[in-house]
């Protein structure tokens, strides 16, 4: 069976319920009369999307900040439910987005492998068979014993990124990891993100490096206001956002 | 409707506990939990020892006020009667009472980066207490045995299997409750601590059994959960004879009551509680 993403009139919004302005500050506003504009009951991320992508696809996502791609990137791995729509994926789907959070800080750095591992869904066969590739892909040797507490952050972004592109999947969403860590190891990383990419069949990058995206992809998305603004060649996509942008 | 539904909610709960989802996260679940375990006591010389040293030294300090006000014959005997009833309860209120903060603290961070199935943190957080009960219970072995020199041992200590598969079986579903319930409606965080006052109070923790039996109280006593799992626990433990079979119903009940609430909260909150935490 050929691997495929299909999303139906995709709809998605954020319930705001839980954020209100508190008794104290209701009060206040009515003493001094003020009328401040009560807080919609949802933000509306995704608005209607459709789109089917096949295997062997390289599908990049720009927009600006706030357009939608992070959103899209969790609706196809299946962290969000959509509110409207459907969202159907036949291959296992791995996400590496927010990488450098989600750790057992006073956990050692070997555990959190188990930890982070576990996340993903595998073993903890799978994951010990893979464990010491990991920490040699770190470079942080005995430190990897050592509670995470005790790491600088590049150290944390370096076992980070080496967890999330171990252990993959057919589908691999990925949003906006290659700013992290020194020029040493952003070098050992693109390469190792160059692997994994052509390994999956069907990719999905979201990044605000336009260079990098018209490098990797081969199809464009672009995403404005929860919506498809653009849908075709990666070249003509960006062609098309720049344009918007700047005018 | 009522078959659609019934219909409906056990293919969710198929879907929640079959093998391609809940069990797949079984590891996760153990993890969750052990490294619950170790965070609590993280860096802590001590460590685990404390929660065998913690029973003692509160049941100790109970026991004698306890006891000296009410003029007890024995001392020895309120510092037992505490010990197992601080245990128990400790069980009993965290694992449901502490659930509140799972959407919120615990799954809020997890839920936003993988698709895991949110029962898997009420149920780790069960196996979290139940250990900890567990461990906390040789806490009453070394009192009972080396202090008081009690004779615990009988065969009816065979029925503790069945008293903790139970009281995970009541535990459970109320864990799910409060923990989704308080995520989407933030002021229960704020009532159920004072909730598990009531209760604390109103359970022969450390007041004596004797108080409960009064007219005043006797029908709440009959109906309430924490009685039955501490009468278990004290005819097991205490008094070496076989517990009441109504206390493990009332138990079962109450498993089944929970379960019956929280198997539609759990279908309801399956695409909504990632947006809560």
């Amino acid at each position: 069976m050929s691997v495929k993403i299909e999303l139906s009139s995709v709809s998605l919004a954020y319930p705001l319920l839980n954020y209100h302005r508190g008794l104290l500050s209701r009060v206040a506003d009515a003493f001094v009369g003020q009328n401040l504009a009560r807080l919609p009951a949802e933000v509306v991320a995704l608005n209607g999307v459709s789109l089917t992508i096949f295997e062997g696809e390289r599908v990049g996502i720009v927009g600006k900040n706030g357009a939608g791609k992070s959103t899209l990137l969790r609706v196809l791995s299946g962290v969000y439910p959509p509110t409207q729509g459907t969202v159907q994926a036949s291959g296992s789907v791995q996400g590496i987005y927010d990488i450098g959070t989600g750790f057992e800080m006073h956990q050692s750095g070997r555990q959190n492998i188990l930890y982070r591992g576990l996340i993903m869904g595998h073993t903890p066969d799978q994951i010990r068979a893979r464990e010491e590739e990991i920490i040699k892909f770190t470079g942080l040797g005995d430190r990897i014993n050592t509670p995470l507490a005790s790491y600088s952050t590049g150290m944390i972004v370096r076992l980070a990124f080496a967890i999330s592109t171990i252990l993959t999947g057919d589908i691999l969403v990925v949003d906006e990891i290659f700013s992290a860590g020194d020029i040493n190891f952003q070098n050992k990383a693109a390469r190792r993100m160059e692997k994994i990419m052509e390994d999956a069949k069907i990719l999905v990058f979201c990044s605000h490096n336009l260079a990098q995206v018209s490098e990797l992809c081969t199809r464009g998305i672009w995403i404005d206001g929860g919506q498809i603004a653009y849908d075709g060649a990666i070249d003509d996509t960006i062609d098309a956002y720049v344009e918007h942008t700047q005018s | 409707m009522l078959e659609r539904f019934a219909l409906m909610a056990f293919n969710q709960m198929l879907l929640r506990f079959a093998p391609t989802g809940l069990w797949q996260m079984r590891f996760l679940a153990i993890h969750l939990a052990s490294s619950k375990l170790r965070a609590r006591f993280a860096r802590s010389r001590i460590g685990l020892l404390w929660l065998i040293l913690n029973p003692i030294i509160l049941s100790s300090i109970i026991g004698f006020i306890i006891g000296r006000l009410t003029q007890s014959d024995s001392i020895g005997d309120m510092v037992i009667y505490v010990l197992v009833g601080i245990v128990t309860f400790d069980w009993f209120s965290q694992s449901v009472a502490l659930s509140s903060g799972l959407l919120s603290n615990e799954a809020s961070t997890l839920l936003r980066q993988a698709p895991l199935p949110f029962s898997i943190f009420p149920i780790q957080h069960v196996l979290y207490t139940t250990v900890s009960f567990l461990l906390s219970m040789i806490s009453y072995i070394f009192v009972a045995t080396f202090v008081m020199g009690i004779e615990w041992v009988s065969v009816y200590n065979f029925y503790f299997i069945p008293l903790v598969l139970v009281s995970i079986f009541f535990f459970l579903p109320f864990s799910i409750l409060i923990s989704v319930l308080a995520g989407v409606f933030r002021e229960l965080a704020h009532i159920i601590p004072h909730v598990m006052l009531v209760i604390y109070y109103t359970s022969p923790v450390f007041i004596p059994r004797s108080v409960f039996d009064g007219d005043v109280i006797s029908g709440y006593t009959a109906l309430n959960p924490v009685t039955a799992i501490l009468d278990i626990q004290r005819d097991l433990l205490t008094y070496a004879t076989a517990p009441n079979a109504y206390d493990f119903l009332l138990l079962a009940a109450w498993g089944v009551i929970g379960w019956c609430l929280a198997v539609p909260l759990l279908i309801w909150g399956r695409r909504r509680l990632v947006f809560y935490g």
